[in-house]
């Protein structure tokens, strides 16, 4: 591994950053509430859920990363023919 | 225009609101920064998982670097969106807060005004008063001193009226002058709308400029199975913010279809704003309107269900939505619908069928009263209770003439039909024509 590569405290820190910004996505002011007469707010929250849907991308990306990292480390090393599945 | 109350209110939403939304904006932004960057290095981290499904996940993990870089962009085009509409709300709302303070200041002067016009006319009165009686002592000859009262009396007359003209005066400059304020405070809050619809207009555009994600997979990732029989449901975790937008979109749908079908009744169907049932309790619109229908005629629902035409229509109507709960048209045919027969109790000619105590509604009151025939009329009473007029039995001639052709009502509807059936989706449509078919059938439906 490079000094670039990523390592298992990395991905913690990714996935408690973007548990993080999905709960703030969530429920936080970026959901709007109280800007105006609405149609900010309505803008906000169907933003928030794009971005959202981002951040899941994002954080399942992490959890697969670091089971597999899991994995190598256990001297697991699997040669997966299996299709694309996920989505 | 109100002349009494001050009417300028301040803009809704807070600067404050706005402002958290901008900081939460910053912050999603900054927490997508470190983790994209962590993400998009993910797919050199595991060496030891080769395969397809290993190259799949590669590309998809580079693609969210790519997609960090586009959420960042996203947010600064909205974080910048929101702070010109913050500014722009401050400005307005400190605007229009000053307009309001004039206004009440106007109101306090107008007030003050019509005082002193008040008083100028009594005086006036009153001097005319005694001119009247000095010109007759005058001519009496009695009074050494009636000829200078008469000149007293009529520059009394003279003063009261010049400060009359300069009240009179001063209040149609005033209310001029609330006229203004009022105006200006209404293109304030134009101003403030469009401020938002562009900050909003904004946000969507650039919530549109986020590319398309797909969700990572791999055999070997916990994801991978999701979706199949062997893993976990997938999309309800992962779709949660679409899902809670859809939730609200379609809640904003309800209440606006409520209030749609609220403002059609009363505008169009029912010529009385209230009734009062036996319990006392008040109902307004499309709940007053069935429920004095169904009194007036003082038959059960398959009674009616199986008598021909409009009548019959509209009763079987009711019977069909025994089970419906959606609406409050729906309500109150369930509850015309499960009642069975409507109540009508004979009673003295002309006693009131409303107890003692039931609340009055707001406005002008209207009762229901029942004679022995079992004949029944509205009635309308002022504050003391009198009779002030008596619309007689409720019978379809009469019913019509109060109110709209059937045919211009469902005129109107079709005027902004495409308006309401641009934003509205099917089964909102089918509601409505049936709540239009239901009107016009209860319109038309007063006599068996």
């Amino acid at each position: 591994m490079d000094g670039l590569a990523v390592n298992t405290p990395d991905l913690h820190a990714a996935a408690g950053t973007l548990a993080s910004v999905r709960g703030e996505l969530g429920c936080g002011s970026v959901q709007g509430g109280g800007t105006g007469g609405g149609a900010l707010d309505g803008a906000l929250a169907a933003l928030a859920a794009r971005l959202d849907f981002v951040a899941a991308a994002m954080d399942g990306a992490v959890a697969a990363t670091s089971h597999n990292l899991n994995a190598g480390a256990e001297t697991y090393a699997a040669t997966d023919n299996s299709q694309f599945q996920g989505r | 225009m109100s002349e009494a109350q001050a009417t300028i209110e301040l803009p809704e939403g807070t600067p404050e609101a706005v402002s958290h939304a901008g900081s939460s904006l910053s912050r999603v932004a900054g927490g997508f920064e470190s983790a994209g960057s962590v993400v998009s290095r993910a797919s050199a981290a595991v060496g030891s998982w080769e395969g397809q499904a290993s190259v799949s996940f590669q590309g998809r993990a580079m693609s969210y670097g790519i997609a960090a870089v586009a959420v960042e962009q996203t947010l600064t085009a909205a974080r910048g969106a929101v702070q010109r509409y913050e500014t722009a709300l401050e400005r307005a709302r400190e605007r229009i807060r000053s307009l309001r303070n004039q206004e009440e200041e106007t109101l306090r002067r107008l007030e003050l005004a019509r005082r002193r016009l008040a008083d100028a006319n009594d005086r006036a009165a009153a001097a005319q008063e005694w001119m009247t009686a000095a010109t007759f002592t005058v001519g009496l000859g009695t009074e050494p001193f009636a000829l200078a009262e008469q000149a007293q009396a009529q520059g009394d007359a003279d003063q009261a009226q010049a400060d009359a003209r300069s009240a009179q005066g001063q209040i149609e400059r005033l209310l001029d002058e609330l006229q203004e304020l009022r105006r200006d405070a209404g293109r304030e809050q134009t101003e403030l709308d469009e401020a938002e619809d562009r900050a909003a207009s904004a946000v969507r555009a650039a919530a549109n400029g986020l590319p398309d994600i797909e969700l990572p997979g791999g055999a070997t990732s916990p994801s991978a199975y999701a979706g199949t029989p062997f893993g976990p449901a997938l999309m309800p975790e992962r779709m949660r913010g679409w899902m809670e937008a859809g939730r609200r979109e379609e809640a904003r749908e309800a209440r606006e279809d409520a209030a749609e079908q609220e403002r059609v009744l009363r505008e169009h169907a029912n010529p009385f704003s209230h009734a009062i049932l036996e319990d006392g309790t008040v109902l307004k619109g499309a709940d007053a309107e069935v429920h004095i229908r169904a009194n007036a005629k003082g038959l059960s629902l398959e009674e009616a269900a199986s008598m021909p035409g409009v009548f019959g229509a509209v009763a079987g109507m009711a019977l069909g939505v025994r089970q419906a709960s959606q609406g409050k048209y729906g309500a109150a045919l369930v509850s015309f619908a499960t009642s069975g027969r409507v109540p009508v109790r004979p009673v003295a000619r002309g006693a009131v069928r409303t107890p003692r105590g039931a609340p009055p509604p707001p406005g002008k009151r209207f009762q229901y009263r029942v004679d022995e025939s079992g004949q029944g009329k509205l009635v309308e009473l002022d504050e003391h209770g009198k009779v002030i007029d008596e619309r007689g039995p409720l019978k379809r001639e009469e019913l019509k003439a109060t109110q709209p052709d059937p045919a211009e009502v469902r005129r109107g509807y079709e005027t902004d039909k495409d308006k309401w059936e641009g934003v509205k989706g099917s089964t909102k449509t089918q509601r409505r024509r049936a709540l239009l078919d239901l009107t016009g059938n209860v319109l038309d439906g007063m006599e068996p």
